[in-house]
This record gives structure tokens, C-alpha cells and sequence, in this order.
């Protein structure tokens, strides 16, 4: 297998250097946890490394990663919480759970669909502009921003029952 | 009580604090990302003997080679820099033909900064802008901050903004987020406020903080300074020169009470390992005071770098080799108190004319018994000064710019004015402000350039106003350019 060429063992070190910071920084307010953090970072910095060769945007594709992660981490943790806790909106309410006292924001955004979660992310989190969310996503631009629409009308709705 | 949306705001509008990686992070990224595509080769080899089998049992079936969005890149702004032959700015410099302050440039041949692949932030406040190559294809970048009044100071809110047709394209979103060093804004001796570039890898964030990179943004690497603060600084294709200010200027006045004036030095290219030294000048100039608060002024062009002096003297020295200053004379006024950026308001040296014929310009307040407040000199070489003429503006002058067409432009506190005839005569820019016809910003402009005979930015004294303004007519009209993704 041949290795990264010099160039490009510089550009990884320089990508690297640039976006690992702000990228683990920004998992960690998702996930809270700085171990956890640091894994999702390197995950992502990993898979991005094993196919480096063909990636036109980098940057985009870190985050894109990351966020699948970030996703999988909450369904991982969201099982773990089920299993004291019933969440679901298919399940019963539970009338001690409100969700501005679980960790606010951030568990709401956890309960999004995927359809409004990812662009939300994307977009609001991790800074990137309708036009780049629609190319990462393959959505239209009119879409995506619809779907944040609705992202924020649901986060507004849901703190307002949950008595603000 | 708290409104839901508020809450939402509050959380979206948090700044994201970074987090490092632990010591050989990347190593082991590396090392896994290695086995995992031998893993990856040796899947695709299997899968490559059943398609080919397919192909010799099918042989009409046309396959070939697809590669998803065009001709691969490693990574946009890292890895696809051609060898840089030039670089310019309007304040910062380039070399073979050397740039500087209002000097016309060469084409850069160039790809761009390194993206933040996000858009500037909102409520981006600009305090500084350089230009990176001219004509089609040069680059324009913002540093600014992002943040209400006060909170810069110690959150790290400093953003780079980039464009390619200064904003002023048919691209809604010309604007384009450059990484930026983790850094506040201005506040006493820390903080950065101020940009310039030599070329599309080697740029510099100071005043009064100094951080540079060599990669065209992150990693911003923090320079030592001893304890001074950068006031100035320009940049050679090969050498940057800085000058390095005792001050005790509190909050963003970080440029006022500067007391004394060293002029420093590096060479360009790998910031996380070249250290600022002192620049070869006369002894008399290691140090330069006049024992109250001053201000001095840089200006690299035409081949030559000018230093005027807390005390009206002139230093030059050829930037073709060597680098040593030399004394060449005395200027008809010397600088005044500073503005918050650093800018003196007293006298603006520029540079202009060519490489054969050099030109010095300088604004001085009008002497006792002028009718007017401000005078142009002219020089070849800082050593004669001859008056050019009077110089009809209401406003202080804040910053002063010319090209090789003999073509000065002006900012004041109150506007821009211009000159097509090397300072004789003078006209009143116009402004184009929204549907509210056409007017000057209030409080005027901090900093104009021109990088070329027709183009030239200003940053306005408000930055809050989130824009700069662009001019593609010589200096004749301006307009603002919202600085937004």
C-alpha cells in the first residue's frame, strides 16, 4: 500500500492542526464528555485519513462524520438512559421528565429526526452556510432551510412545555 | 423569565471553546488509518477481479474511471500551492518587485488562504484588511471581531474574513471564512486587530499580539515580542519588518502612550520556528523615543523599505538584499498620537511612483500661517522633500495611499479624498450608502489602499458598521461591502 506522499503527510498534519481543536471542541458540547470527545475526533480524523486520496472537501467530511458519530453516541447513551427512564414518544410519559432539566438544548436536539437533526448540527453547531449543509447533506438549499425552520420550531415548542 | 427562544440563542450563539489533542493524537490516527486501508486495499482487490471477470464476459459494457466532483484535491488550501512568484497587498508587501503600501502588483499566481469552510461570523466588526495579488483572482482578507463590545477582550472571538471580488460580485455569499488564530481582540498587550499577508501561506495577525502562520491560516503561532507590542508591521516576499512599541495604552487604545520604537525583523515562511530579531539600523535608531508619547510609520516599495521615526526621520533600506537601514534624512513633520489601530494621525507616508523612480508621499498638519490644515510632500528617497501642495480636507488625516500612476487617495476622519495628479490637485470621493444616497461613514476611515490604479479598499473608524469599502473607479465612488457569508 502506498503511503501518503510527503505533501500530503503535511496537508494531513496541517488539517490537522487547523481542525482538530475547534472539531473536538464542538463534539464536546454535544456530548459533554471530554474522553468521548477525543474519540469522536479521532474517529473521524481516522476514517478521514483512510480515504484521503479522494475527498474533495476535507473539512466537510470531518464534520459529517463526527456528526454520525455524535448520533450513534446519543442512541448508544439514549438506550442506556431508556432502561431507567422511558423517552420515546411511543412509550408512556413519564411525568418526572421534563426536558429542560435533563441537559437542556442539547437533549432536545437529541430527540430531533435525523431529517432536521443533521442539517441543524451542521448549520448551527458546526458553522457551515445553507449552500455547503445542502452540497453535504444532497439536499436542495430551500429544503435545508425549511428543515431548520422546523428544527427550532420544535426546540421552541419543546422548552415551552416544558414550562419556561 | 427566560423565552424559548432566547434559550435557543443562547446555546446556538456559545462559543465553541477548543480542545486540543493529547500528545501523539496523530500519530495513532495515522497508525489506524494506515491499517485500516490495507484492510481497504485488500477488500478493493477482490472486488476489482469480479468486475474485470464481468467485463471479459460482457465486453460491451463501457466502465472506466469516475471520480466524484472532478480532479482530486488533497485539500483545498493546503496541499495546492504552486510556487509563489509574488505576493502583494495593499499594506502588506511582495517581492521581486517589491510591494508595499499602495504599490501596484504583480499577479499572484496562487491558489487561496486556508478556509474555515465557515462563513464569516455574524455581527463581524473589521479592524484591518490586506490583499493578496491583485487583478483577477487576488484575495482580500478581513480580521475582525465577532463579538458585542467588551467580550473580545477575553474570549477568543478574533475571525478572518476572505473574498475574491472584495464582496462586490454577483456570488451572494463572496465572503468566505479564513481559520483564524485563537486569539481576543485588542485589550492592552494582548489581542490581535490588525492583518497582513506577503503571500497566500505567510501571514501575520498583530497589534499588539503577534501571531503568524505559515500555512495560510490555523496554525496561528504566537510570536515572541518581549513584552512590546507590534504596531506596524509590512512584509517582503522573504523578509517581514515590524515595529515593536513600548506603550501603556489600556483596553483597545493598546497603540496610545507608545514611548519607544524598535524596529524588528524575520525572514518569511515557517512562523512556528523563526523568532523576531532587531533590524540591522544605526545605533541612534535600536531605540527610538522622544520622550513623550509618538507614534512611527513603515512602508515597504518601489525596492525600498521607509521608516519615519518618532522624530521625523527617515530610515531606509533596499529590500532587494541586505536589509540594512541607513539614515537618508529628515521629513518636513513627524507623527503624531496614534489611533486606536495603531494608525498615527499626524503625518502619512506612503509609497508610490516605480521601481526606477521611486515616489515617497507624505501628509503633514499645515505650518503656521498655511491656509490649509494639511500639506502633501513629496520625495524620491526620503532624504528632499518638495511641497506638493495643499490638501483641502475637513478631517484628520488617518492613512494615505498611493500607486505608480502618480494618484494619491487620502482617509480622513470625515471621508476620502483623492488625487490624479501626485497631490496638486484634489477631489472629494463619493459614497454610495444604501437608499440614503451617497455619504461618508460617520467617524470616517481608519485605513485606505489601492492595489492597483483602479482598485482600492478602506476600513471604516466603525467597525461595527461590519463592512468595508471597495473602489473600482480609481477612487473616484465608494461603497460599502457588508462583510457576510
Amino acid at each position: 500500500m502506498a503511503r501518503l506522499r510527503t505533501s500530503d503527510k503535511q496537508a494531513v498534519e496541517d488539517l490537522f492542526n487547523a481542525c482538530y481543536p475547534r472539531l473536538a471542541g464542538w463534539v464536546r458540547r454535544l456530548v459533554d464528555d471530554d474522553e468521548t470527545a477525543h474519540e469522536i475526533a479521532s474517529e473521524a480524523f481516522t476514517r478521514l485519513l483512510s480515504r484521503w486520496s479522494g475527498l474533495d472537501n476535507p473539512q466537510s467530511y470531518l464534520y459529517m462524520i463526527a456528526t454520525n458519530l455524535v448520533r450513534d453516541h446519543w442512541r448508544k447513551t439514549g438506550r442506556e438512559r431508556n432502561a431507567i427512564k422511558v423517552m420515546t414518544a411511543a412509550g408512556p410519559a413519564d411525568p418526572a421528565y421534563h426536558p429542560a432539566q435533563d441537559v437542556d438544548v442539547r437533549a432536545l436536539i437529541e430527540e430531533l429526526p435525523e431529517r432536521l437533526r443533521s442539517p441543524f448540527l451542521l448549520h448551527y453547531y458546526g458553522g457551515f452556510g445553507l449552500k455547503e449543509v445542502a452540497a453535504m447533506l444532497g439536499r436542495p438549499e430551500g429544503t435545508i432551510k425549511a428543515d431548520l425552520f422546523h428544527a427550532r420550531a420544535r426546540l421552541k415548542a419543546a422548552l415551552g412545555e416544558s414550562g419556561d | 423569565m427566560t423565552s424559548p427562544h432566547d434559550k435557543i440563542d443562547d446555546w446556538l450563539g456559545g462559543e465553541v471553546t477548543p480542545l486540543y489533542p493529547p500528545p501523539g493524537s496523530l500519530d495513532r490516527i495515522r497508525r489506524r488509518a494506515r491499517q485500516r486501508k490495507t484492510r481497504q486495499v485488500v477488500f478493493t482487490a477482490a472486488g476489482c477481479a469480479v468486475v474485470i471477470g464481468t467485463a471479459i464476459a460482457v465486453p460491451n459494457i463501457p466502465f472506466g474511471t469516475h471520480q466524484p466532483g472532478g480532479p482530486k484535491r488533497s485539500i483545498a488550501g493546503v496541499t495546492t500551492h504552486p510556487t509563489i512568484q509574488a505576493s502583494g497587498g495593499v499594506r502588506s508587501s511582495g517581492t521581486g518587485n517589491v510591494e508595499g503600501k499602495g504599490r501596484k502588483v504583480q499577479q499572484l499566481q496562487h491558489t487561496t488562504l486556508l478556509k474555515s469552510w465557515t462563513a464569516p461570523p455574524s455581527n463581524f466588526q473589521p479592524t484591518s484588511v490586506t490583499v493578496v495579488g491583485n487583478g483577477p483572482g487576488f484575495i482580500a482578507a478581513v480580521i475582525g471581531q465577532a463579538g458585542v463590545p467588551g467580550h473580545c477582550a477575553s474570549v477568543d472571538c478574533t475571525s478572518i474574513a476572505g473574498t475574491y471580488d472584495y464582496g462586490t460580485g454577483k456570488a451572494s455569499n463572496s465572503w468566505f471564512g479564513v481559520s483564524a488564530p485563537y486569539a481576543p481582540g485588542p485589550s492592552g498587550g494582548s489581542g490581535v486587530s490588525e492583518l497582513r499577508f506577503a503571500n497566500t501561506r505567510d501571514g501575520w495577525a498583530f497589534g499588539p499580539a503577534l501571531q503568524a502562520t505559515s500555512v495560510g491560516g490555523l496554525p496561528w503561532h504566537p510570536q515572541d515580542t518581549y513584552g512590546k507590542r507590534v504596531v506596524a508591521l509590512e512584509a517582503t516576499g522573504s523578509r517581514a519588518f515590524a515595529v515593536f512599541a513600548q506603550c501603556a495604552g489600556h483596553g483597545s487604545n493598546f497603540a496610545s502612550r507608545c514611548t519607544s520604537f524598535s524596529l524588528y525583523t524575520s525572514t518569511v515562511g515557517d512562523a512556528g520556528r523563526q523568532a523576531w530579531t532587531a533590524a540591522a539600523v544605526p545605533t541612534p535608531f535600536l531605540h527610538m523615543s522622544t520622550g513623550q508619547p509618538s507614534a512611527a510609520d513603515l512602508v515597504l516599495g518601489g525596492g525600498t523599505g521607509y521608516l519615519l521615526t518618532p522624530s521625523g526621520q527617515v530610515l531606509s533600506a533596499s529590500l532587494t538584499g541586505g536589509w540594512a537601514w541607513k539614515l537618508a534624512g529628515t521629513a518636513p513633520c513627524k507623527p503624531a498620537a496614534p489611533q486606536v489601530t495603531g494608525e498615527q494621525t499626524g503625518a502619512q507616508l506612503a509609497s508610490g511612483g516605480t521601481t526606477t523612480s521611486p515616489e515617497l508621499f507624505l501628509t503633514c498638519e499645515g505650518q503656521p500661517g498655511s491656509a490649509t490644515a494639511t500639506q502633501l510632500y513629496t520625495s524620491p528617497d526620503g532624504a528632499t522633500w518638495t511641497l506638493a501642495g495643499d490638501v483641502p480636507v475637513s478631517g484628520t488625516p488617518t492613512s494615505l495611499a498611493s500607486d505608480a500612476s502618480r494618484q494619491v487617495v487620502l482617509a480622513t476622519t470625515t471621508g476620502i479624498s483623492y488625487s490624479a495628479d501626485g497631490g496638486k490637485t484634489w477631489q472629494a470621493s463619493a459614497f454610495t450608502r444604501g437608499a440614503n444616497g451617497r455619504h461618508a461613514p460617520d467617524g470616517g476611515f481608519s485605513y485606505v489602499g489601492m492595489t492597483d490604479s483602479e482598485h482600492g479598499v478602506a476600513v471604516p473608524v466603525t467597525s461595527g458598521l461590519g463592512e468595508i469599502y471597495v473602489t473600482t473607479d480609481a477612487g473616484q465612488h465608494w461603497r460599502p461591502s457588508p462583510i457576510t457569508g
